[in-house]
C-alpha cells in the first residue's frame, strides 16, 4: 500500500515518546570491546548524548534523508539496488553491528528495495545483533514525518522534519519478515499516532 | 585567526588555539590546543586537536583528545574520534563517531591517531597567519 503525504515546512521543537521495546535493543551488554551502532538517519543530538558514556562506534548513514526514490525505481535491477545501497552505506568490510536503528526507513522503501538493503547488511549481522524499526499499524494511518533519536532506554526523541515526505509503503509484519532475511520481527508495540515499533532479532 | 578571505592548502600546524573563518584544504593540527571552525569556515581537511568546535562546514576526519563539539550551525561529513562528542540541536552530521570516555589522554590520541592525510606538505605557523 502506497500513501503520499505532503508536509508543511517549519521548525518544531523536539518531542519525546515512551518506548516499551527500546530497552530490549539497548540494554543487553556487549561482552567485550566496543558497541557498534548503525543508525539509518542523520545524527540526532540525543542519540549522541545517550551513547556518550559508552565505549562505542556510531555510524550515521543519513540514508533516510537521501533521495530514496532511486532505490524504489521499478526499472532498477536487484544488482543495481544492491550496488546503490552498498555505496550509500559505505560500511567497512569485516565489522559487525550490535544495534541497528532503522527507525522508519522501511516505510519509505518498497519490497524490492528492502530485499536489496538486507542483502547488503547481512554480512554485518552477528548472532546477538538486534534492531529497532517503526512502521504503521495499518494502511489507514498517516505516517508522521520525523527524525528519530534515543533519549533513554525507554524514550525516543522525534524531531519533526521540514523536508518533503517521500511516498509511504505500508508493510505487514508478515511481509516484513519475508524481506528481512537474517532478521525477523520478534515483538511489536503501539506507539502514538498510529505507529508501531518493532524489535528485530536474528533468526535462529 | 584565519580570516574569511583566507584560503590555505596544505598542512596547518599550530601550538596555540586557532579560529578558522576561511577555507582550508589539507589538514589542521593543534594537538594541545583548541581549534574552532567558525560559521564562515569551510574545511576539506582532517583536524587533530585537544578540543574541536565546528560552527561551519567540515569534510574530513576530526580527532579530539578531549572533546569534539558540533554547534547548531555546524555541518560535518566525516569520522569523529574523541572521548566525548557533543552535537547541538540543529547540527548536521553524517559519518561515524568513535567514543571512548576512558581514553582521555593526549597520548591516547597520539597512539590512535588517524593516518596522515595525503596532502602537499606546507607547514604554516598559526602565529604568522593571525
Amino acid at each position: 500500500m502506497l500513501k503520499s503525504v505532503k508536509r508543511a515546512s517549519g521548525n518544531s521543537p523536539l518531542e519525546t515518546v515512551s518506548s516499551s521495546l527500546l530497552s530490549t535493543v539497548l540494554e543487553p551488554p556487549v561482552e567485550e570491546g566496543r558497541l557498534v551502532v548503525l543508525d539509518m538517519g542523520l545524527a540526532a543530538p540525543s542519540t549522541v548524548r545517550f551513547f556518550n558514556q559508552s565505549k562505542c562506534r556510531l555510524h550515521f548513514t543519513a540514508l533516510i534523508d537521501s533521495e530514496l526514490d532511486k532505490y524504489n525505481r521499478e526499472e532498477s535491477s536487484y544488482a543495481e539496488r544492491v550496488e546503490q545501497f552498498s555505496a550509500a552505506l559505505n560500511l567497512q568490510s569485516g565489522i559487525k553491528i550490535d544495534i541497528f536503528l532503522f527507525w522508519d526507513l522501511f516505510c519509505y522503501l518498497n519490497k524490492s528495495a528492502i530485499d536489496a538493503l538486507m542483502e547488503v547488511l547481512s554480512p554485518f549481522v552477528h548472532d546477538a545483533s538486534r534492531a529497532h524499526s517503526i512502521g504503521l499499524l495499518n494502511a489507514r494511518q498517516q505516517m508522521p514525518f520525523y527524525d528519530y533519536g534515543v533519549t533513554s532506554v525507554d524514550q525516543l526523541s522525534q524531531y519533526p522534519k521540514t523536508t518533503f515526505q517521500p511516498p509511504v509503503y505500508v508493510h505487514s509484519r508478515r511481509d516484513l519478515n519475508s524481506l528481512l532475511g537474517c532478521l525477523s520481527v520478534d515483538k511489536s508495540c503501539l506507539l502514538a499516532d498510529g505507529r508501531v515499533e518493532n524489535i528485530l532479532l536474528v533468526n535462529r | 585567526m584565519i580570516g574569511s578571505g583566507a584560503k590555505i592548502e596544505g598542512k596547518l600546524i599550530s601550538d596555540e588555539d586557532l579560529m578558522i573563518q576561511g577555507q582550508v584544504k589539507g589538514s589542521v593540527t593543534a594537538k594541545a590546543n583548541e581549534v574552532i571552525v567558525g560559521v564562515k569556515g569551510k574545511l576539506t581537511a582532517d583536524i587533530q586537536a585537544k578540543v574541536v568546535k565546528v560552527e561551519g562546514t567540515v569534510r574530513g576526519d576530526i580527532t579530539g583528545s578531549e572533546k569534539v563539539i558540533i554547534a547548531k550551525t555546524g555541518n560535518v561529513v566525516g569520522n569523529i574520534r574523541a572521548p566525548r562528542v557533543n552535537l547541538e540541536d540543529g547540527a548536521k552530521f553524517k559519518g561515524s563517531i568513535e567514543m571512548d570516555p576512558e581514553d582521555m589522554t593526549l597520548s591516547g590520541l597520539q597512539a590512535k591517531s588517524m593516518p596522515e592525510p595525503k596532502t602537499r606538505p606546507l607547514d604554516i605557523d598559526a602565529k604568522q597567519v593571525g
